[in-house]
């Protein structure tokens, strides 16, 4: 089976959705949300157990024998400063559901939490579960990801496709080949659906800080496709033009904005109460967040069951869609790098940062509903426009708004023209110069997909929408796991 | 019963690619055998 093949099979499913959300967007998002609760009732706990045994494993490799061995020929340096390089896959990874979830979700778990427990325990487990969400576990699905490309388009030297791990280790066989092929497709529809999910996200926090600070109550659907339509505009630029390592400072800037937003927030709120906050949750955070990892709740049921599923199983099974996407992209700027230098980096840094960051946006929250001036049931209700209003209860807030907008837009932009890149790489069989025709067919493919993610209007569709395309890389990831041990063992043994 | 006959198929299936796991990670590669 060719590459043409693959694009065309891959185009064809990914369109498949689009027309079925573009002719009916409740059907589209309604099968999904059915799929996925079928998914997580009987196979969360196999979700679980995936993260946990990915988790495990990339901190067995940093310290085992594998540890030293380099993600390139022997003598390959890194590319990229540490610096740069931390930055870089910290944007790709988390982009604008920092800025969308900063402020909603410790203060929707808050909500959540405070039906069992006093207010004090109920703060501080919200933001131990949301650091939870968007720490070691998270990374962990990265880093395996992008180890195991890394190591075989670079060390092996095999192309960068997902398929290439199961042909180097099980051989020519068709089985094999097959397999790949299917993981192939599978990779670009999630890598797509994933994408314009988050794409969609952006455009309901951009439009919903927009509104508020033009003063128009929501703004609905017009201004969505306001924003939509300038963003469009703004990624095809680059799609069409190579704009060399252009993408790269827009992404440093998105990310120079959200560190700069997290020290405004420091100085112009209750410092000491915030740094305290942090200080604390971090504690909370290393010594529960392993164990955190076996939790299923089996014991409860009804509420919390359900809460389990839509957050802590939605979370893990969104980051294996991205997986895909930010694996190539992390093993691109990794390589020269050593395993235990590569999951050191991935594991530790954006786990660091996003212990900080949701440390100092929900105690913000906190602090500014306890003195009345915003309401954590708003955030929970209205998660897009949670964050503008916390900025409304500190100083110079229009600023802070101007500045979020831009930060969110700018991540959907980077995103998106990476995601084409990686899209057309993947379906020319792991060209790394993929025509610009084909970074055009999925930039386009990419617009209406995250279209139809807007038009359903919600961000609980989006989430299911995500949720059922990424189902099988709980499986594959596995899959591709065995790949690397078996060929790290086979490359020891022939030393 | 129909809910409870899915979840043991759905579970079945998964304990099969566990299996399928073990089996790729311990089989024996026919190069190395050489």
């Amino acid at each position: 089976m060719n590459d043409r093949a693959l694009m065309f099979t891959a185009i064809a499913l990914t369109g498949t959705i689009v027309g079925w959300g573009a002719y009916d967007s409740i059907g589209l998002a309604g099968f999904a949300d059915s799929v996925v609760q079928l998914m997580f009732q009987s196979r969360g706990w196999f979700i679980m157990l995936t993260t946990n045994i990915l988790l495990i494993s990339c901190a067995w490799l940093a310290f085992s024998r594998y540890g030293k061995i380099r993600l390139g020929q022997d003598e390959e340096r890194p590319e990229f400063s540490t610096g740069s390089w931390l930055t870089m896959m910290f944007a790709a990874g988390m982009g604008v559901g920092l800025l969308f979830y900063g402020v909603a979700e410790p203060a929707t778990h808050f909500l959540f939490a405070e039906q069992e427990l006093p207010p004090r325990l109920a703060a501080s487990a919200s933001i131990f579960v949301t650091i939870f969400h968007w720490g070691f576990h998270a990374w962990a699905i990265y880093g395996l990801t992008g180890l195991v490309i890394a190591y075989f388009s670079y060390r092996i030297g095999a192309p960068t496709m997902l398929s290439s791990p199961i042909v180097v280790a099980f051989g020519t066989g068709w089985l094999p080949k097959t397999v790949g092929w299917g993981i192939n497709v599978l990779a670009i529809y999630a890598i797509a659906i994933g994408l314009a999910g988050s794409v969609a996200m952006g455009v309901f926090q951009v439009q919903s800080g927009i509104a508020d600070l033009v003063g128009i109550q929501g703004g609905g659907l017009g201004l969505s496709f306001g924003v939509f339509g300038v963003l469009c505009v703004a990624y095809f630029i680059p799609l069409l033009k190579d704009l060399g390592d252009g993408m790269a400072k827009l992404s440093n800037t998105a990310i120079a904005i959200t560190i700069a937003l997290l020290c405004y927030i420091v100085l112009t709120g209750p410092t000491s109460f915030l740094m305290s906050s942090t200080l604390d949750a971090t504690g909370n955070y290393l010594s529960q967040a392993f164990w955190q990892g076996f939790h299923t709740y089996a014991f409860f049921g009804g509420e919390v069951a359900d809460w389990f599923s839509s957050w802590t199983l939605n979370y893990m099974v969104w980051w294996l869609a991205w997986a895909p996407f930010v694996g190539v992209f992390i093993a691109r700027i990794s390589k020269g790098r050593t395993i235990r230098e590569f999951v050191l980096g991935v594991l530790l840094a954006p786990t660091g940062f996003s212990i900080v960051w949701f440390s100092i946006l929900g105690s913000m929250g906190f602090y500014s509903a306890k003195n009345g001036a915003f309401s954590l049931e708003q955030a929970r209700d209205s998660a897009d426009s949670a964050t503008f209003a916390l900025l409304e209860s500190l100083p110079l807030s229009d600023v802070a708004s101007v500045a979020v907008i831009i930060a969110a837009s700018l991540f959907i932009v980077t995103s998106v023209v990476s995601a084409a890149y990686v899209l057309a790489m993947f379906s020319s069989g792991g060209d790394e110069n993929p025509s610009t025709r084909v970074k055009l067919v999925w930039g386009a493919l990419l617009g209406a997909l995250g279209l139809v993610m807007i038009i359903t209007e919600s961000v609980d569709a989006v989430r299911s929408i995500i949720a059922m395309s990424a189902n099988p890389f709980v499986f594959i990831i596995l899959l591709l796991l065995v790949c690397l041990l078996k060929a790290l063992k086979k490359e020891k043994g022939a030393r | 019963m129909t809910g409870h006959i899915l979840d043991t198929v759905l579970n079945i299936w998964v304990f099969v690619f566990i299996g399928i796991l073990f089996f790729l990670y311990f089989k024996e590669d026919p190069a190395d055998k050489k």
